[in-house]
């Protein structure tokens, strides 16, 4: 990453900071004016809606070009090692452009400069399966090897080069994608990717990285816990056996390994949730949390209880209970902090928080709409139990 | 190893505290947050409580479902009253004095302990319907009055998550919902949908305003025109999709309210609604594109009109940001 945009990067977070102590109140506007002529920043940002309307924009714009450049040139017809060439130039072109919006521009967080840069990543790693797909014609396990390795090479360029949102997320995915080929496919995923996890969690704490590395690194972290969690997860090993790779033939799985998998799906998330509070790890006990809920659907759903109501209520109940123990706790610590932890806002986004609720509030608890009439006359829905999000016709 | 969340921050406070720009106990507090020393888990705690009232209400729901016919009416309408009201009674306790403004920050399980209030008021509700028919023969009135009980929850303990419940509560009950979205859009159905949705749209939008020029509640005023803004360019955008008579109307309200929509949402710097806005303009005008160049003849231009179009959505959107900034450091 170019010097002035690591510096700019580092000034930038402090100036995001300054706003949210302004929006708590815990600075003036005048102090926050202060602090960001303290931190200025040289580079062209703009907000996260106006960020998603350009990165759209330019990607239907190039989708377009795209599709002229194939209408003009009849390139349906070229042979594989001719595409091979051509987008390999086409990803040369968009990484030359977006250095151009980068540096040259200063362009940053901007939409287009990433829309392209996401652009020269799926051009490179086209080249690479017009590759190995036409040219080589080595068979779909090696080509999606080759494909897999190519994304997490490009991606984790881009991410290092650019700082790309996602292109960590998409480098280990990539390389999980490639291990997923080799035989054995889960052993690899369950042996790689505790380390990848590892070592992108020592990366994305670390002080020495730029802000916009470390949040790449820690999109890898997530998705490499995400493998190793699917690699564990009962229902993977009982249908894909030891390999992952879709032409793997599945292999029947003993009891044993299934209680081993009912202890990795309970362990994993056991872990993640101690050590993020032991630890202060905020992404250690929300992933540890969502996959302790993912443990326990799949629990639901393969011991089918009947009736299921009385362990949903009981589980309802018992997290309702959990909520208000953990309300009189932190009620009673000391300054309302227990062990370094608050159920007071620090300095967040709160308008960016009430979205989530809302949107939580609209999957879950929003009643399902009753039946219109289709034609004339008008005839009974029936009643549900709505109101709640428990709709459930009689 | 040294680890810190937010290390620039972390190096930038004490700076900060040494100019004066930055005074303590705030200042210690963000230190603190920025080196990973405090951290909140009030978002896990709210997600957490309302995980567990959604798992209650479902519980709930599927139990009176499969015992309906070995339990009491009254028994069970008495129990479901009892517990709604020991919720609400709970958080009326607690909760600050009803004001039409913003009310002071509130305990954060309140919300989930009203939103658990109003699950058991629509259990009960649809329990009493069903087994008396007490709210009319044919119409699944429970959902109707689950909303105002919603809405008078939210203007009682300032909760914007009831109020959203009561908004969907009251769409729902005119037969929409996340769920119907699809039909909506995509299927057959989608006639009394569609003007069902128009006219929802329209008096949200009216009650936004309402809320907006009385001042009373007016922070409920952006979730109310954000659900208006989406139910109505959903259904004008449903209208236009396919070849019948209708649909260029249909593409020519979409346009005008999507263009009215983002005019409003960059006076009121709502980005999200201006987004929204700017995509059903953009799709607007391409099945405008569409209808004049003709099945054909689009599918060879096409390319040329997606290439022009978004460099001069591009263009638009460049010119609209310098606008808002120079406004905004004006």
């Amino acid at each position: 990453m170019r010097p002035e945009i690591v510096e700019a990067d580092r000034r930038f977070a402090v100036r995001r900071a300054a706003a949210g102590w302004q929006r708590a109140g815990a600075v003036t506007p005048e102090a926050r004016r202060e602090i960001d002529a303290l931190h200025a920043d040289d580079r062209v940002r703009t907000g996260g809606w106006f960020r998603l309307l350009f990165f759209l924009f330019t990607w239907v714009a190039a989708a377009g070009a795209f599709g002229l450049l194939e209408l003009a040139l009849a390139a349906h017809e070229w042979p594989a090692g001719v595409w091979t060439v051509v987008l390999l130039a086409l990803a040369a072109a968009a990484a030359a452009v977006t250095e151009h919006l980068q540096g040259t521009l200063r362009l940053r967080r901007f939409g287009v400069e990433e829309a392209i840069g996401w652009m020269a990543v799926a051009c490179a790693v086209g080249a690479v399966g017009a590759l190995t797909y036409g040219v080589l014609e080595v068979g779909d396990r090696v080509s999606l090897a080759a494909v897999g390795a190519a994304v997490a090479v490009c991606a984790a360029a881009a991410a290092h080069r650019w700082g790309l949102p996602l292109a960590g997320a998409a480098a280990a995915a990539g390389l999980l994608a490639a291990l997923a080929q080799l035989p054995g496919g889960r052993w690899w995923w369950i042996a790689l990717a505790p380390p990848l996890a590892w070592a992108a969690e020592r990366l994305a704490e670390s002080p020495a990285p730029v802000p916009a590395h470390r949040a790449r690194a820690r999109e890898g972290w997530w998705v490499a816990l995400a493998a190793l969690y699917a690699a564990v997860h009962v229902e993977s090993v009982a249908r894909g056996g030891w390999d992952l790779a879709p032409t793997a033939a599945p292999r029947p799985t003993g009891t044993l390994l299934a209680v081993a998998a009912w202890a990795a799906m309970l362990l994993l998330p056991a872990f993640l949730v101690a050590s993020g509070l032991a630890t202060r790890r905020r992404p250690r006990l929300d992933t540890g949390l969502l996959a302790l809920a993912a443990t326990a659907a799949t629990a639901v759903a393969e011991l089918e209880p009947d009736p299921l109501w009385p362990v949903l209520l009981a589980a309802g109940l018992l997290v309702v209970g959990l909520a208000f123990a953990l309300r009189r706790a932190f009620r009673r610590a000391p300054g309302g902090t227990l062990r370094g932890w608050t159920s007071e806002p620090l300095f967040d986004d709160a308008d960016r928080a009430a979205a989530l609720e809302l949107a939580g509030v609209a999957a879950a608890l929003t009643p399902a709409a009753r039946e219109q009439p289709a034609e004339a006359g008008i005839s009974g829905g029936g009643g549900e139990f709505g109101g709640g999000g428990a709709s459930t016709g009689y | 190893m040294n680890r810190a969340l937010h290390p620039e921050v972390a190096a930038a406070i004490p700076r900060l505290v040494e100019r004066g720009l930055f005074a303590e106990p705030a200042a210690r507090r963000a230190l603190a947050a920025a080196r990973g020393e405090l951290v909140s888990a009030r978002a896990e705690l709210r997600w957490g409580m309302g995980t567990g009232v959604a798992l209650v209400a479902a519980g709930l729901g599927l139990a009176l479902a499969r015992h309906l016919d070995r339990l009491g009416t009254w028994g069970v309408a008495a129990l479901l009253a009892l517990a709604a009201a020991a919720c609400f009674g709970a958080v009326l306790r607690r909760a600050p004095a009803f004001t039409w403004g913003r009310a002071a920050e509130s305990d954060w399980i309140d919300d989930g302990l009203v939103l658990l209030g109003l699950a058991l008021v629509g259990a009960e509700l649809a329990w009493v319907e069903t087994r008396l028919a007490g709210l009319g023969d044919d119409w699944p009135w429970h959902l109707l009055i689950a909303s105002l009980a919603a809405a008078a929850a939210a203007l009682r303990f300032d909760s914007r998550v009831a109020w959203f419940l009561a908004l969907t509560t009251f769409a729902a009950w005119r037969g929409l919902s996340l769920a119907t979205a699809g039909e909506l859009l995509f299927e057959g159905r989608e006639a009394v949908l569609r003007w069902n949705a128009v006219a929802i749209a329209a008096l949200f939008a009216l009650l936004g305003a309402i809320l907006w020029r009385s001042r009373r509640k007016a922070h409920f005023e952006p979730t109310t025109t954000l659900v208006a803004a989406a139910l109505g360019l959903a259904a004008l955008f449903s209208g236009m999709l396919g070849e019948h008579p209708g649909a260029l109307a249909w593409a020519a309200a979409l346009a005008a309210a999507g263009g009215a929509v983002a005019a409003f949402a960059l006076r009121a710097r709502r980005f999200g609604l201006f987004t929204l806005a700017v995509l059903a303009v953009y799709a607007a005008l391409t099945r405008f594109a569409w209808a004049v160049l003709g099945d054909d003849l689009f599918l060879a231009l096409g390319c040329f009109w997606l290439v022009a179009s978004a460099a001069g959505t591009i263009a638009l959107l460049v010119w609209v940001q310098r606008r808002f900034r120079r406004e905004e450091d004006a």
